[in-house]
């Protein structure tokens, strides 16, 4: 079974385009869900909160 | 007025995109010159074939190959600069990353057309989505170098993203009001609002996006590592499952990692050091990049040293018959001046400038740096070359010599990088403003925080 996999003209580049396929849609979902994140009530920062989760200073310049 | 107004960051920082100077024109003008030079070449060499190169069996494989690993060779630049010191949150990393993450961009692409060129034909690359075979290490390769270069893209997009935004929303802030620095709403052109708005993609700035931001930035900084180390390695593999004399060797992998790092700190000290000089970045990148970096590099000439030493001194230990052929080739008969040149580059001019930190400025660093670029397109030539001039099979001694053709070819990919590069920066931001206000305001919060540790307790 491996060695037909490995050695069959054309199932290789199938191996590629599905593994650079999949890496892609992968990475386009990630850009989707980081561009619809909620907007939230509180304003848009003047530069981006740094670390919010890390437990850092929460300090930011907000635009007036 | 109090929203228009800019930092000194953003200011300089956006200079470049505001005002065009004579001599960016001049430069562009002359890469552009040199480029289409090689266009010409390559058209040429579609048309009679490749025969006009100074490829022939059995040295199939000549400097096409050698910038192709020159190329995938520096784009570690980015990646491994970039991510690494991300991850290990090294924050004097800060205005360099855009820079390293967009050579990893460019040198990839420009890697990737070495092949092309190399093929003769292009319709033969069609081959390897009919005939391509999962048993051939150009096939790992190829897969390899597109997940690669699809990393790079979103590594090199994410960061930008909040910048963007910040171009798009100057463009809004503008229409009624001037800024600071005079009218300035005829520098961002209509098609330039529009670029930046769609690939702003709808950027907010919320807490949340923020977040999700620096998390799958964060994500990709670990995933692009292993994903860099893997390009090289099986690029490596091309050279090391044949069985050839001095290739056919189990270090090649790790020689090429390192090499690639290597190639690539140099890469980014020549383009950082370009644009601090030629777009006034001093106060951002600074003596703190150029000495840390520089003891990276240091360190790196180290290691490739040690590599080298180890792969020679195997083979010269060895006494087989075939690989001899070749180490004598190097050592002794008409690729020793390529070999001590490349010593002579790589390993001892870098040691004299780098092990000093009055060495460690921006001259030393570009003069050690352009020494390593030589070295390493050096030692990828004679990695290749001369292994092929004497195969294991029985032919004679074979010569090759590169013709002008593949010289104007070489000129051509090489400016096309530098191009592509300055019109990149033309176009986005060089630092990363978001990021460097990021550190600024961290170290301000830790200095407050320090300071109020240091404060005695003074309850009644």
């Amino acid at each position: 079974m491996a060695h037909w996999i490995i050695d069959t003209a054309g199932v290789g580049s199938l191996i590629v385009l599905l593994v650079a396929g999949s890496v892609l849609i992968a990475y386009v979902l990630m850009a989707r869900w980081i561009v619809q994140a909620p907007r939230d009530d509180a304003g848009k920062a003047e530069f981006i909160r740094p670390h919010a989760d890390r437990g850092e200073s929460r300090e930011g310049v907000r635009s007036s | 007025m109090e929203r228009l107004r800019e930092s000194d960051l953003e200011r300089t920082v956006l200079n470049p995109l505001r005002h065009t100077t004579l001599p960016f024109w001049f430069a562009i003008a002359l890469l552009a010159a040199v480029f289409a030079a090689g266009v010409i070449a390559l058209i040429r060499q579609w048309f009679l074939g490749l025969g006009v190169t100074g490829m022939s069996r059995p040295v199939y494989w000549g400097i096409y190959i050698t910038n192709f690993v020159f190329f995938i060779g520096i784009s570690h630049a980015g990646t491994l600069i970039s991510a690494i010191l991300r991850v290990t949150q090294a924050e004097w990393r800060r205005p360099i990353t855009r820079v390293a993450e967009a050579i990893t961009f460019f040198a990839l692409i420009l890697g990737a057309l070495q092949i092309l060129i190399d093929l003769g034909r292009l319709d033969r690359v069609f081959n390897l989505l009919i005939y391509g075979r999962f048993q051939s290490p150009l096939l790992w390769d190829v897969t390899c170098i597109s997940i690669y270069l699809l990393s790079s893209t979103l590594y090199l997009y994410l960061p930008m993203i909040p910048d963007l935004a910040r171009l798009r929303d100057k463009r809004v802030g503008l229409s009624n009001q001037k800024s600071e620095a005079g009218d300035q709403r005829s520098w961002l052109r209509d098609w330039r609002y529009h670029l930046y708005r769609i690939m702003a993609l709808g950027w907010h700035g919320s807490a949340e996006q923020v977040r999700r931001l620096e998390r799958g930035i964060s994500i990709m900084a670990v995933l692009i590592i292993p994903i860099a180390v893997s390009v090289h390695t099986v690029v490596s593999w091309i050279f090391g499952m044949n069985m050839q004399p001095m290739w056919h060797s189990t270090i090649l992998g790790p020689y090429f990692v390192v090499g690639a790092i290597f190639s690539g700190i140099a890469m980014l000290f020549c383009f950082m050091t370009l644009i601090r000089k030629i777009w006034h970045l001093e106060p951002w990148i600074g003596a703190k990049q150029y000495d840390y970096l520089g003891l990276l590099l240091l360190t790196m000439t180290l290691f490739w040293g040690y590599f080298t030493l180890a792969e020679y001194l195997t083979t010269g230990y060895g006494t087989l018959v075939h690989e001899q052929v070749v180490l004598q080739a190097k050592l002794s008969a008409e690729y020793a001046p390529w070999f001590y040149a490349m010593l002579t580059c790589n390993f001892v001019i870098p040691i004299a400038i780098l092990v000093r930190r009055k060495g460690r400025t921006p001259v030393g660093t570009l003069i050690a740096s352009l020494a390593i670029l030589v070295g390493m397109w050096i030692e990828r030539f004679t990695i290749i070359v001369p292994t092929l001039t004497r195969p294991s099979l029985g032919y004679e001694k074979a010569i090759y010599a590169p013709t002008v053709t593949e010289v104007l070819i070489t000129a051509a990919s090489l400016s096309l990088f530098a191009l592509l590069f300055l019109l990149f920066f033309k176009v986005f931001p060089a630092i990363s403003v978001w990021e460097v206000e990021e550190g600024e305001h961290i170290a301000a919060a830790r200095l407050k925080a320090a300071e109020l540790l240091a404060q005695p307790a003074s309850h009644a």
